[in-house]
């Protein structure tokens, strides 16, 4: 079973950190900044097990990213994690119920649990 | 009003005066006149003085000098010889103030003085008058009402009344029935008509005839009419207050309203300030908490001891971690010092060009797009190097996280005692209705869940540089980007009073 995994994030750091600690888990890990690239990358690139995705980014954001890949249907079958920060009063939760949530700061262990349910 | 009132009966022709009852009154009549007007008072002062001359009767008039003068016109127009009258003592005028002060001890009438002056004239006059009649016409007694000394007044009517009972005269006694205006006058008013054999209402009841005992009632009516006129008046006059009052309220309250509002918008923004800052230090927390979960595992883990590079490789990511956080804090240390007003700056001598420069490289590490400088070798001047850096950092953090990752271009350069520092993106640029607000505090041009950030360093670089007595402005086409201008003296101030910055919350 490949255990690729793609992280969609505009923070360097959480990217930096996240790759880091999945990789040291033994995952094959990619990183984009936005959920255009992300598109771009999944539409060329083998496809992830799972995707992690962040919700607050410039250009094409969390909420975006997740309608523009539930209407390919190349794309719609991949696992998403939405791991967010939110927390400003106009976010609105990810209304998805296919969509597990973990929120930032990350819990490594929960974060794992999670992602092992796919890969 | 009742000013008007009288102003208004006193264009009117002056009605008919009590013709039979002044013409001919009977000896020892002891008469009131009430009255509204002193025209009317001065006709019928007139008329019964010049009936009773021309009758052959003698006259004493003590009254105000208006009346005087009028009834001595009168008699010269109906062709009286008046000098030759007065000297013959058949007619006797004088002042009403100053026969009454010469009357008075302690405000109160003396009987002695009164029966030796007035008695005596009246005595006197009898001894001339055809047939010993005569008439005396008083005012007085009204001036004593006037004075507010109406229990004076009640006290000389009795003596007038005890000499009419002693020498046989007519007497005239004319009060304005404004000294009875309040309802409380009603019982002075009634002793009034008492002490009198008649009672004549005032020129407002226009009756020429006698009718009987109801003119005492007729007086009387008009006596509360006036008092009711009073209280009108009064009435209104509170009515008028309270709608000042009234006024008074709405406004005091509108001006609540505003500052309620306020509050709530100032703890609208508290609240949006707490939600943003949680969610900006969440960011560095989580990957300073990864990257030590991720350090605690592989040591767990380690068989033997990890490799250094490894380590310290991870170590650099938890310090890039902590220090972002550290600036997080600054931040936050920052906008509450300037919102206290006390920004501080130290003004010293400073290259513009190596600030700037030092400020681009620093930002260089952290940005995806090209950062292009355009700065001569030198700008000598006098400056705060540090909030220089700091507006530049804040300016080049706002084209990197708007600039789309299109080339950045910043420009310094000096023109005479300015210096002008230019930060152009080709960015996304801003909606020219969101322009005016971006210099607000947590003012953004762009929706939050977009790009993040405190909204503050726009507002932080307008404090500073205002502070530095400079201008910050943005020009923006939206979707092609913004280029911010900040306009400095080259020399700032750096005298103390100048180091220290009050701004305005």
């Amino acid at each position: 079973m490949e255990r690729r995994i793609l992280i969609i994030d505009d923070d360097a750091g959480a990217r930096d950190a996240l790759s880091s600690i999945l990789g040291d888990e033994g995952f094959d890990v990619v990183c984009v900044s936005g959920g255009r690239e992300a598109l771009d990358h999944l539409r060329s690139a083998p496809r992830p097990s799972v995707i992690l995705l962040d919700l607050t980014m410039p250009e094409m954001d969390g909420w975006e990213f997740r309608s523009a890949q539930k209407q390919d249907p190349s794309l719609c079958e991949i696992p998403v994690i939405v791991v967010s920060a939110a927390g400003p009063l106009d976010q609105t939760p990810i209304d998805d119920i296919n969509v597990e949530i973990i929120r930032k700061p990350v819990d490594i262990d929960k974060l794992l649990q999670a992602i092992r349910k796919y890969c | 009003m009742q000013q008007t009132r009288q102003q208004e009966s006193a264009l009117k022709h002056i009605p008919p005066i009590r013709v039979d009852l002044l013409s001919k009154p009977s000896e020892c009549h002891h008469i009131v006149q009430f009255y509204e007007n002193d025209e009317f008072v001065g006709e019928v002062l007139s008329h019964f003085i010049g009936v009773g001359l021309s009758r052959g009767d003698a006259a004493v008039v003590i009254a105000a000098e208006p009346r005087r003068r009028r009834l001595l016109k009168h008699l010269v127009d109906e062709g009286f010889n008046v000098e030759a009258a007065r000297r013959a003592g058949l007619l006797t005028v004088l002042d009403a103030r100053q026969t009454l002060d010469r009357l008075l001890t302690d405000g109160r009438p003396d009987t002695q003085r009164f029966n030796q002056t007035v008695g005596g004239m009246v005595q006197q006059s009898a001894s001339i008058g055809h047939r010993g009649a005569v008439r005396v016409y008083g005012e007085m007694v009204n001036l004593l009402c006037e004075d507010g000394n109406s229990n004076a007044a009640l006290e000389l009517e009795q003596l007038w009344s005890d000499l009419t009972s002693r020498h046989s005269f007519s007497l005239l006694c004319a009060y304005d029935i404004a000294n009875f205006h309040r309802a409380a006058d009603d019982v002075t008013f009634q002793q009034v008509c008492r002490a009198h054999t008649d009672v004549i209402p005032t020129e407002s009841y226009p009756h020429n005839e006698a009718i009987d005992h109801r003119e005492r009632e007729i007086s009387r009516l008009q006596q509360r009419a006036r008092a009711l006129e009073t209280e009108i008046d009064r009435r209104e006059q509170l009515e008028e207050a309270l709608r000042d009052r009234l006024r008074d309220l709405e406004r005091t309250k509108e001006a609540l309203r505003a500052q309620s509002e306020e509050l709530a918008e100032a703890l609208r923004t508290r609240d949006e300030f707490l939600s943003i800052a949680s969610h900006e230090l969440r960011n560095p927390l989580n990957a300073l908490q990864l990257q030590v979960a991720s350090l605690q595992r592989a040591a767990e883990r380690a068989t033997g001891s990890l490799a250094p590079e490894w380590v310290f490789n991870r170590l650099k990511k938890v310090r890039e971690q902590v220090v972002r956080l550290g600036k997080l804090i600054d931040t936050f240390w920052e906008v509450s010092k300037i919102t206290a007003g006390k920004l501080e700056l130290e003004v010293q001598k400073l290259d513009f060009a190596t600030v700037v420069r030092g400020a681009v490289e620093q930002s260089k590490h952290e940005s995806p797009s090209l950062l292009l400088l355009r700065a001569p070798g030198s700008i000598p001047g006098c400056s705060d190097p540090l909030r220089l850096e700091q507006v530049v950092a804040n300016l080049l953090s706002n084209a990197i996280r708007y600039g789309a990752g299109q080339p950045i271009e910043v420009s310094v350069a000096a023109q005479r005692d300015r210096v002008l520092l230019r930060v152009s993106d080709r960015g996304i640029g801003i909606a020219p209705e969101v322009v005016s607000r971006i210099f607000d505090r947590f003012e953004r041009a762009t929706p939050i869940r977009k790009f993040g950030g405190f909204g503050l360093g726009l507002w932080m670089n307008k404090q500073i540089v205002e502070a530095l007595h400079g201008r910050i402005s943005v020009e923006s086409t939206p979707g092609r980007g913004s280029t911010f201008t900040v306009d400095l003296p080259r020399y700032a101030d750096s005298s103390p009073e100048h180091s220290r910055w009050s701004g305005e919350f």
